[in-house]
This record gives structure tokens, sequence and C-alpha cells, in this order.
């Protein structure tokens, strides 16, 4: 009952006074920078977990043939890369930083739900043993792609239960933190913190658990389906049973593109608190920022036809999808705008999280590019299942998810552990990883554009070059990460003391900054004395 | 003369807002659990009933925390400790003269300090619902207020 305050206050002496220690202290947290600590460092792993599948899969596309794997291997590499990377590296480092900062950033002692927290936290440890596990069972690992169609997700062996189960958890922890943060945002606020008021961050994610909220039980009925038609005959999916397989790809983009959102949205709240910072100057249009990343989240749930143009649909639709993903484009176009008046005349300085947060506005712009054009259908069926996909979605997700995770990380490590990092090894970090993601990905729009398909390991030798380059981007940039983690473990084992505003000559805006020098608001008052 | 301080936990929603949000959310979703129930994909609804569920148990919840309050009252002679919960509420009362206050410090860096009231082997826990610096500063102040064992300050105008 560590943060739920038994109701009786006389029976305090729980395991408060004896505190846990070792493995214990994990294993019952429900303290939230416990439990951020947990969802963050186990981002890490799986970063680097799914980060191992990359190599392997650009080592076998370094030069074309089959020189490492069976094709079957290499195509569950490439599914389980991005389950990986989706649920086990972007969604946790997002709930993770939620739970650190949200309840600092609206005054509350704690989330709203510790003991829910903690079992969202600990979900993911079997959720992820599971699906590393179905590479070790007869049949291997799904490897139809981290989109599910059936019937090729069908055919995937023994598996196939244990990938459906471990998504299943999965999505529960996901609901989990979204419920926990969206509550505790909106019952936890500390008195005169209105929800205008709120930091950025914290309105992304409230933002964000409402998406959450609206998708998860799609994700869970559509893998659910799966299931069925896989073990009880049923035929939601199967044609020879009156059923119809383009309808799981409606109900997957329905939860896919919001999805994707969902993973970028956060993002956006960090670099939106960390740009004013180290421009020294307030957030551009900060207002309009709220009704921007609203208004992206409810085109979110009317677009998710453009990932189908292929497969053929009615023109109306064709270009009801077409007009409303370009939509997305205008709140995206304010939020850059506003990003950038906000450094335009600011006395600028160039600290590793200002690097990334810099790095994410011109790199996910070009991702933001690429899928305006992805999003034109007759283009889109030139580039529909090419390399040009895979480069739009990394752009998006990597220089912008994962470098607002890195942003964000860098710009709290210093109030999480109390020490300053090593700045220089972080630069270097930051130049290495902004250099080669695009070694990395831009030459993918190259071989896309001249029709290399995605998802195989061996291609025509005209591709060879470009992806010689890729590859080697692809080396540099996951040697590089090492250092992230190098620069991560120095700065919890110790270093310089961290200022309490930690980032001298800079304004940050937000409650966590103000500590521990007294907070303005406060939840106890005392009444007029009464003679 | 005497002091009151009022102790409630933060609780931003009305019972009122609760509702109009729970409300709101389960309709929002529920929109496109029914269109996918509509195009035969009922178990869409089934999993949007068991979130829905998980919102409303946590948002009752947490609505039923910030029902948890403390008043303290503190003359020349007595410091009363009122707590307010769900079930009632429950009175402490402490001779002034011998009573103590006492802030443990959190057991690690990012734990939770602890701020009690202690007198004649009686502990009784103040503030545990607030923040770590809402609970530094009441500590402040109660300290001043009640003084230390076998010492009553005089109760004037508050100057913390
Ligand atoms: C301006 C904003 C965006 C537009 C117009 C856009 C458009 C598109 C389109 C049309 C496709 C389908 C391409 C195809 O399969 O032929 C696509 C794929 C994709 N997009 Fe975006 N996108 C945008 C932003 C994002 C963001 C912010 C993310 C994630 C953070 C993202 C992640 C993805 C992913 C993962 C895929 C590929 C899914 C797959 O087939 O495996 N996109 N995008
Ligand atoms: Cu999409």
């Amino acid at each position: 009952m560590a943060q739920s305050h038994a109701s009786d206050a006389a029976h305090h002496d729980d395991h408060h006074d004896q505190p846990a220690t070792g493995i214990k202290r994990w294993l019952f947290a429900t303290n939230h920078k416990d439990i951020g600590t947990m969802y963050l460092v186990f981002s890490l792993i799986m970063f680097f977990i799914g980060g191992a599948m990359a190599m392997l899969i650009r080592a076998e596309l370094f030069q074309p043939g089959l020189q490492l794997m069976q094709p079957e291997f290499f195509n569950q590499l490439t599914t389980n890369h991005a389950l990986v990377m989706i649920f086990g590296a972007v969604m946790p480092a997002f709930v993770g930083l939620a739970n650190w900062m949200v309840p600092l950033q609206v005054g509350a002692p704690d989330m709203a739900l510790p003991r829910m927290n903690n079992f969202s936290f600990w979900i993911l440890p079997f959720a992820f043993t599971l699906l590393l596990g179905t590479f070790f069972v007869p049949g291997g690992a799904a490897a139809g792609g981290w989109t599910l169609y059936p019937p090729l997700s069908l055919q995937t062996g023994d598996s196939f239960p244990m990938l459906i189960f471990a998504i299943h958890m999965m999505g529960i922890s996901s609901i989990m933190g979204a419920i926990n943060v969206i509550v505790t945002i909106m019952n936890m606020r500390a008195p005169g913190m209105t929800l205008l008021k709120m930091p950025l961050f914290a309105w992304s994610w409230l933002i964000t658990a409402y998406l959450l909220i609206a998708v998860m039980p799609v994700l869970a009925g559509s893998v659910t389906m799966l299931l069925t038609d896989h073990f009880f005959k049923t035929s939601f999916f199967n044609a020879a049973g009156g059923g119809d397989p383009i309808m799981f790809e409606h109900i997957f983009w329905f939860f896919g593109h919001p999805e994707v959102y969902i993973m970028i949205l956060p993002a956006f709240g960090i670099i939106s608190e960390i740009l004013p910072t180290f421009s020294r100057k307030p957030l551009f249009g900060a207002t309009s920022m709220i009704y921007a990343i609203a208004s992206i989240a409810f085109l979110s749930f009317i677009v998710w036809g453009h990932h189908m143009f292929a497969d053929g649909m009615p023109v109306a639709a064709q270009l009801f999808y077409m007009m409303s993903t370009m939509l997305i484009a205008v709140p995206t176009g304010v939020k850059v705008f506003n990003w950038t008046a906000t450094m335009w005349r600011g006395s600028l300085s160039f600290e590793p999280p200002m690097l990334f947060a810099i790095a994410f506005l011109f790199l996910f712009s070009i991702g933001g590019f690429s899928g305006l054009m992805l999003a034109i259908v007759p283009a889109d069926f030139q580039y529909n299942q090419t390399y040009f996909v895979v480069a739009h979605f990394h752009y998006v997700l990597v220089p912008g998810a994962i470098f607002g995770i890195m942003a964000g990380v860098y710009y709290w490590l210093p109030k999480w552990t109390g020490h300053m990092y090593s700045m220089a090894l972080a630069k270097t970090h930051f130049w290495l990883s902004a250099i080669f993601i695009n070694v990395l990905f831009f030459p993918q729009h190259f071989l896309g554009l001249a029709g290399m398909p995605r998802r195989i390991p061996d291609y025509a030798v005209q591709f060879t070059d470009w992806n010689m380059v890729s590859s080697i981007g692809g080396f540099a940039f996951g040697l590089s990460q090492v250092l992230f983690a190098i620069v991560i473990v120095q700065c919890i084992r110790g270093g310089k003391k961290a200022s309490a505003k930690v980032w001298e000559g800079t304004n940050p805006t937000g409650l966590e900054w103000t500590l521990p020098s007294p907070a303005p608001y406060h939840s106890f008052s005392t009444a007029p004395e009464i003679h | 003369m005497e002091q009151r301080i009022e102790l409630a936990p933060n609780c931003s929603l009305t019972t009122a807002g609760a509702m109009i949000f729970f409300g709101s959310i389960c309709l929002f979703s529920l929109v496109f659990a029914v269109f996918f129930v509509l195009q035969g994909f009922w178990p869409v609804l089934v999993f949007w009933a068991l979130e829905m569920l998980a919102l409303g148990a946590a948002l009752l919840a947490s609505m039923r925390r910030g029902k948890y309050t403390q008043t303290l009252l503190i003359t020349d002679s007595q410091i009363s400790l009122v707590t307010r919960t769900r079930q009632g509420a429950q009175k402490q009362e402490f001779a002034r003269h011998w009573a103590k206050v006492r802030l443990r410090s959190p057991p690690r860096r990012h734990g939770t300090s602890r701020l009690t009231i202690e007198s004649h082997g009686r502990v009784y826990e103040v503030g545990s619902f607030l923040t770590e610096e809402d609970r530094t500063r009441l500590a402040r102040r109660l300290r001043y207020l009640v003084g230390g064992m076998n010492e009553s300050p005089p109760l004037e105008i508050d100057r913390t």
C-alpha cells in the first residue's frame, strides 16, 4: 500500500520502514519513478535486441544472393524486428517517460493507480519472452510481416498461438499504461493546474492515451479473430467460409494508423519542451500546438485506407483516403512552423537534447514528405511494397520517435540520476547517429523508386550499390547506439552533480524543473484562524 | 488561538466531471466498436467492454482515494487529527506539549518520505498523499507549530 495511503493512518507500519531491497524493490515497485526506470531500461534492452535483428537483416542484404540465412529466417527477422521495436522499444519508452514525468508535471505525488502500474510493467518481460520464444518452436517465429495479414499469417507454425498471446499481453500492458496516464492527468492534477496550463508532454500523452483506448480493442479483436479462424474454424477472414481477408487489413490499419501516431505524438510533446528551453524563448503558439496534436489524432482515425490503395477500392474511397491523409500535413505543418518560429531569433545553445530535437525537426519532416508522396494514390501504386515505404516509416520512426525519446532522455536524465552525463560522449553519439541514420535510410528511397521490393532477402544486382551503402550506414548506426548505453550507465554511476534546474542559463518551463524549490501549487491549506 | 490545517489529495475531477469524462470516452470508443460489429466482427465489442470496465474501475479507485482527507487542529494544549475516509471519520488527539513531529526521509533516492505525529508510543501518519515537496513544507510548518517533545511554542500568527 505504499502509495495508496492506507485508509487507517495508524496502520502505517507496513513495508515502508524496511525498504525492500534487491530484486524485491523492483518486483514490488509502486513508485512511479522506479516503474518509469524499469520501463526505460526494458525499452533499451529491447532496442538492442530489435537492433541485433536489424543488423542481421542488413548483413544479409549487404550483397545480392543468400549469404547468411534461409529466406524463412530472414522473414522471421523482419517480422519480429518490427514487433520488438514497436511494442518493446518505442511504446515502453514513452510509457516510461510518462511515468517519470507526468506526475511531476501535473504536481501529483504518483501515478493514479500505482499497483496497476506495477502490473502493466511486469507483463512486458513475459510477453517478450514469449514472443522471442517463438523463434525456438517448430516452424519458427511468425514470418508474414508485423501486420499479420491472413491467410499468410495463418500459416505460421506452432508458434502462432504464442504470438497472438504475446500480442494480447503487449496490448493489455499498453492499455493499462494508457488508463493510468489518463486517470492521473484527469484526476490527480494539483490545485491550480488547469488542463491548459499543463506542459505539452503531458498534453501529448493525454491525447495519445485517448488514441490507445480507442484502438486497442480493435487490435485485440483482430488478433483474436485470427486465432479463432486458425483453431476454431471461424471464417472472419477466410474466403472459403464466406469471410474476407481484406477486412482484416481494414481492421488492422484502423488500429495501425492511430498506432503510428501513438508512437509520434509523445515525441512531439518532448520536442515542444526542449526547443523552447534551449532557444530561451517560450514555445511559439503553445495552444495551437495542442489543437494541432488533437487534429492529427482525430484525422488518424479516418486515413487508414492509405495503407490499402493497392488492394483496389472504389475511386471515391481512394480520393477520400488520399485527401484525408494529405490533410494531416496541415496540423503537422503548423507544428513544424511553430517549432521553427520558436527557434527563430532565439539564443540557441546546442546541448545533446537540443541537437536531437533539431535533428528530429529536419529528419521527421523528410519522413512526412515521403508520407505525402505515398498518399498520392497513383504514386502509391508504384511505391507500395517497395523500399520507399521502408524509407518513409523509418524516417518517421527513428529520427522521429526514437530521436524524440533520446532527446527526452538526454533532457531529463540529470534530473533522474542527479548527475550530469558526459556531454562529449553524448554529442559524439548524436553526430554518429544523425549522420549514419541518413546513410542507412536515405538510399532506401532510391532503391524503392527503382523498384526494389520490401521484405526480401535477395535482390536483383542493380540494387547492390545502394544496399551496400545502406548496410554500412546500418552497422555504423547500430554501433553508435552502444555509446548511448555507455552515457546512461556512466550517468547512473556518478558524475558531476546536477543542479535542480540542470540546464544552466536556460529557463525550462514545467513543475518538474522548479523542484525541489517550492512548487507553486499545493494541496494543503490553512483555514483562516478562528479565535 | 488555534491553527487549522486541511490536507486533501489532488482530486481534479468532480463526481459529475468523472461521469462525463467516463461517458464520453465510452461513447467515443463505442462508435468504433459498433462500426466493426456491424461488419460482423463482434469480438471487438467484447474487448471494448473489458477495456471500459478496466477504465471505469481505475477511475472509481482514483475517485475514492480522493475522499481520504485529514484535518489538523492545533490549540494551545491539544493537537487533534481527524482523518476522513469513505467509511467515516476518525479522530486522534495528542497533548501538544508531549507530541513530536517527525519526518522520516525516504529510504532511498526517489523513495517516499513519511510524516508522523508521535506521542506516548502512538504514531500517526499525516499527508501520506502529498507530494514530497508539499510534505516537506507541511513538516516544516508542523514542527514550528508543535515544537519538539516537551515544548509548546506560542501559537502566534503563522510565519512560514
Ligand atoms: C505526414 C504524415 C504521414 C503521411 C502522409 C504518411 C503516409 C503513409 C502512407 C500513405 C503509407 C502507406 C505506404 C504503402 O504501404 O504503400 C505509410 C506507411 C507507413 N507509415 Fe506513414 N505517413 C505519415 C506519418 C507517419 C508517422 C508519423 C509514422 C510513425 C511514427 C508513420 C509510420 C508508417 C509506417 C510504420 C508505415 C508502413 C506500415 C507497413 O506497411 O508496414 N507514418 N505512411
Ligand atoms: Cu498510415
